[in-house]
């Protein structure tokens, strides 16, 4: 967690010395809960991330590569593949593809996992909805992880979203809901999803973005 | 060996499946298809055929994830018009995880051409559309014979997204495909 803020300083830093081009999603705030579920997760699970995803790919150990991207100038760190961490920039786009790994990882008959994490901004995209639907009645290997900041780029959340959790409820996906959790909470519940092997879940985590949408050259 | 369009797709896909990791993902596809070039093949390969939700963005995006799990999903548009619901999953999504990740085999299959009279939504041939996407590659047979070995040599060496494109006029043609 400690390296996720510090690497998140730094990028911000750099970002305002104009050595980096482009744009950059921070998460501070939101470290915790990506420090607890980056360690909760094997290096053979699969997580399909959004453009915010800064704490998943360091707390996962990539922050070489992370760095690499923003100081390759080319769609930075929201354009990132590392073996086991995918991310991309559209809201809700690797939903579906998060869903697609988990069911061939139940054809393979693994014990790893798939996980999507996205925005409660993506609340609003038809496809998570589709992928809901799919992973629920294919029993795909997929944890959501919707981080619910509360502020889909600027606009507050609660003016343009209702409750995430009723939406996996609707689709027949248990749920799990903690609220500013620690990083070891975070941890726990995941850990707690991943031993009970019941899949797909639903995790909504309600954090604060302490930063703007983002920063750019 | 003379025979239709149609069963020339299906004899393709039939060979196709003897490889564990191809995957038939679309629309009706469990039975039979909406053109029946799928006929039989759910029964065959039952794990290997599978029925979608009517989510062609989502369906899309599930055959991406596949392919990224070891997988050769091919992709089955029932009519042409339906891909453009899944444009942004083949665009933003395939053909950039290309980029920054790696390759992604994976198969469209998408049926247009007039004839049947079906008109706006049912018969629109996207082909120039697609030629446009950077690193996709669209393949549109032309004789019977292009239907059959094409898509297995497609399929067999599928190392990126392809897109196949088939008329339905020639699904009644008769022509050659050789063995």
């Amino acid at each position: 967690m400690k390296e996720i803020i510090e690497v998140e300083t730094l990028i911000k830093e750099r970002f305002e010395r104009k050595e980096f081009k482009g744009t950059a999603h921070l998460c501070f705030g939101q470290e915790e809960a990506a420090a607890g579920i980056s360690l909760a997760l094997d290096p053979e699970d699969m997580l399909f991330g959004n453009h915010r995803s800064h704490g998943f790919i360091i707390g996962r150990g990539f922050k070489k590569e992370l760095l690499d991207a923003l100081e390759k100038g080319d769609g930075g760190s929201q354009h990132v593949g590392t073996p086991n961490t995918l991310v991309n920039g559209i809201v809700g786009g690797t939903v579906p593809a998060a869903v697609g790994y988990g069911l061939g990882l139940k054809f393979k008959k693994s014990q790893n996992c798939s996980v999507a994490v996205f925005g409660d901004g993506a609340l609003g995209q038809g496809v998570v909805y589709e992928s809901l639907n799919m992973a629920s009645i294919w029993k795909s290997r997929v944890i959501f992880i919707c981080m619910n900041n509360q502020i889909a780029q600027t606009t507050d959340a609660g003016m343009i979203f209702g409750s995430a959790t009723q939406k996996a409820e609707a689709f027949g996906v248990p749920w799990a809901r903690r609220t500013e959790p620690s990083a070891m909470e975070a941890y726990q519940v995941m850990r707690e999803i991943k031993e009970g092997d019941e899949y797909p879940y639903f995790v909504e985590i309600v954090c604060k973005r302490k930063c703007g949408h983002s920063v750019n050259r | 060996m003379k025979t239709t369009g149609r069963t020339a797709i299906t004899k393709a896909l039939e060979q196709s499946l003897e490889d564990p990791r191809v995957l038939l993902i679309g629309e009706d596809i469990k039975s039979d298809g909406c053109f029946y070039c799928e006929r039989g093949l759910a029964e065959k390969y039952p794990e290997q055929v599978i029925s979608t939700p009517i989510s062609e963005a989502g369906f899309t995006g599930l055959g991406i994830g596949l392919a990224l799990a070891g997988y050769k999903p091919i992709v089955t548009y029932m009519f042409f018009d339906f891909i453009l619901l899944a444009m942004d999953q083949i665009v933003n999504h395939a053909m950039v995880f290309q980029r920054t990740y790696k390759p992604i085999p994976l198969l469209l299959r998408a049926t247009c051409g007039a004839g049947y009279g079906y008109g706006p939504t049912h018969s629109q041939d996207w082909s120039d559309l697609f030629r446009k996407v950077p690193g996709l590659k669209v393949v549109v047979p032309e004789t019977v014979w292009e239907y059959y070995h094409k898509l297995k040599d497609e399929i067999f060496h599928l190392s990126g997204p392809v897109l196949f494109v088939e008329k339905k006029a020639m699904y009644e043609q008769v022509g050659e495909i050789g063995e």
